[in-house]
This record gives C-alpha cells, structure tokens and sequence, in this order.
C-alpha cells in the first residue's frame, strides 16, 4: 500500500465493538463448539457475566462471527480439537461430500412428510397406556 | 418456472447433512437389537456408509449391536458425555446408526435438550424408532419418547410380532396411541415373527441373517436348510418394509 495511504489507515482508531457481546466472543464460540444450545449460552451470560440477551441474540452473534475469515484477521483461538475416539477416521470434505452426495442419489422415496404440529405433545400421558379386552373398547 | 426453482432451492436447502438413526431406549426387550440389527444389513445392502454405536450397556457382550458387528463403537450412555459419540460418529459418516439400550431415557434426554439446536443449526437430522409389541408397556414407552421429542425428530415406529398371532390392539386403539399418531405423524412399518430358534441362536452367536441366509454358517440350528430359507425370507421381509420409509433413514 501508498505509504501515505497506509499512515492514514493506521491513525484512525478502530470501531467501537458493534456488540455487546463482542468481548465475550471467544467465550461464546468456545461454548458453541461444545455443543451448548444458544439458548443455553445466554443462561451463562446473564449468570455470570451480568449480560441479558435472548437465545436469538446468541444465535445471531454466532452465526455473523462463525463466517470464514482471513488467517491474518484472526484472534481466536479455540484451542486443540478434541481428540476423535480410537478407530475414528475423520473426513475430509471432499470425501464427506462424495458420501453425502451417494447417501442423497439412493433415497428415491417422493413422499413429502406431513407437518408435524409444534402444540399438543405435552398432553400426552404414558401413564394411561392399557389394554383394553375388546368387550370394554 | 421462477417459482418451481425457488421451491426446489428451497428443497434442497432443507435437506440434512446429516442424519442420526436410533432406537429409542425404553422398554427392554420388544426388539431394538434385532430391529438394529436388520437395519443395518439393509443399510449394508444399499452400499450406504454408516457409523455404528452401540449404546446399550446393559446388554454387555451377547445379542447386542457390536457382537454382531465388531465395528460398531460401544459406547457407555451413562456418563455425562456419553452420547458425544453419536456427533464422533458423524465424523466417519453422514449416517449414524445407535441402538440405545433399555433404560437410557432420562440421559438421552438430557442430552437431546442440550445438543438438539446445535445438532439442527448443523444440518443434522434425527430418525427416533420406536419398537411396539403387543405390550402396553412398549406403546407407553414410545409415548413416553414423543412426548420428549416432540416434534424435532422424525418417528418411525415398528411394529415387531414377538408372538404368532401378534395383538397390536393397544397401539392401534388406545387414545394414547392415537394422540402420538396425529402429533408425530409417524411412518410405521412391520416386522414379522421370526421363529425363536433362529432368532436365538443367531442372537447367542452374533450370526447376522444374511450371514444365515448365505448358509455358510456352520453351527446348528442355523445351518439347516430350512432356517438358511427363512433368514433370507426375514431380510427380504423388512427390507421391503424399509425400502418404504428410505426418506427416514437416508438424506
């Protein structure tokens, strides 16, 4: 870059974070690697970070956070993987999508699923499962 | 014809990555090994890659998924961690097959409520089988897991005859039973009675029926011809079931 271009990018002082949940960030993406729901997350937060945000927050924050990013533009460091269990082969993503792909051209079934309702499931009670003898039906 | 691509992009956004296909552990003894065990020769049959798990801890060595097949991964459900094998698992393979033993509902559970947003955000879609007998424990059971999981998985129910003739009146009159149809909108298919001699002896020694029905397996009770025909006739059997609901148990 201009030298003269490069002075002035490097005198204007960076943007305030444009979340408040910017400081807590590799917190968060650290404890969404481990599986914790959103949700979950803005638990923690408000327990022990004193922040109150919604799941949808979290999950927003996660998902523009989660996008690629330059090598030289990162400051995360989430840390080793976790080890895979013996016996484990880890793809790779060019040998996960020939699976997928091969996985996708076996199901010929047409038949959409009906929509399952999102109400009712909780009045279900196992505890008055019983045979009835076919005179009581 | 805009409209048509939208919906189809639109299709093909909402299909999984992923999928995870297990047994729903509740009642023990209506089936799941033997169901699991089926299901995995079928999967075999169409050449589709899986990852086996064999959850059921209390069905240590005899019977269970990994005796018949030695790859399946045991993995012991009841530590805090245990079910981080079934994402492990998605490692090697888009699909995952666990068989989870009796008992293992309120860890599964557990799990499911901690993992379950994080799993879908991924892509990855779960397969909850439910196996009825004519037992009204068994239709609890399965009651018990929907009323659990609600709508984030997809049912599918077996309805597996343990007994010839085989009553299914409780699963299909029970009003129970007929709340978790219309809320889960499951897909149900059968599976037959299997003659206790080959079914036991094959459990005994970890025998898959399409290794029975290959007849080379050189132990009594499952070499003869009869049995060699009637293990080939169960496979053709479920797998014609399972040919149905492929859009359950595939991506």
């Amino acid at each position: 870059m201009n030298p003269e271009l490069q002075r002035i990018y490097d005198s204007l002082p960076e943007d305030e974070p444009k979340s408040r949940l910017e400081p807590y960030r590799e917190l968060i993406l650290r404890w969404r690697r481990q599986g914790r729901s959103h949700k979950r997350i803005a638990g923690f937060l408000r327990d022990q970070c004193k922040i109150r945000v919604s799941g949808e927050a979290v999950r927003k924050f996660v998902k523009l956070r989660s996008r690629p990013r330059k090598p030289a533009e990162s400051d995360i460091d989430l840390g080793p993987a976790e080890p895979l269990p013996v016996g484990t082969k880890r793809l790779s993503a060019k040998e996960r999508q020939a699976r997928l792909d091969f996985v996708r051209s076996l199901n010929t079934e047409t038949d959409l699923k009906q929509e399952q309702p999102k109400k009712g499931w909780d009045e279900l009670d196992p505890e008055t499962v019983s045979y009835q003898p076919k005179g009581a039906r | 014809m805009a409209t048509a691509s939208v919906v189809e992009i639109s299709a093909q956004k909402a299909k999984p990555r992923s999928r995870i296909v297990f047994t729903q552990g509740g009642k023990g003894g209506v089936g799941k090994s033997a169901f699991a065990t089926m299901l995995v020769e079928w999967y075999r049959k169409q050449g589709a890659p899986i990852a086996l798990i064999d959850m059921d801890s209390e069905n240590k060595s005899r019977g269970s998924l990994a005796h018949f097949f030695p790859e399946a991964r045991k993995t012991n459900i009841q530590t805090e961690r245990g079910l981080d094998g079934l994402m492990f698992a998605l490692e090697e393979s888009p699909i995952v097959v666990a068989d989870m033993g009796a008992s293992a509902g309120g860890i599964a559970h557990e799990w499911f409520d901690s993992m379950y947003e994080a799993a879908a955000d991924s892509g990855i879609a779960f397969t909850a089988i439910g196996i009825v007998t004519p037992d009204p424990a068994s239709v609890a059971s399965v009651v018990a897991w929907g009323k659990f999981l609600q709508d984030r998985v997809d049912y599918l129910i077996v309805k597996n005859s343990i007994i010839n003739p085989a009553d299914f009146s409780v699963w299909e009159t029970d009003l129970q039973a007929e709340a978790f149809r219309r809320l889960a909108q499951p897909k149900v298919i059968s599976m037959q009675y299997r003659v206790q001699d080959v079914e036991q002896v094959a459990r005994q020694h970890g025998i898959t029926m399409q290794a029975v029905a290959n007849g080379g397996v050189d132990i009594p009770g499952l070499k003869e011809m009869p049995n060699v025909m009637r293990a080939g006739g169960y496979r053709k059997n479920i797998f014609g079931q399972l040919d149905t609901v492929k859009g359950l148990l595939l991506l």
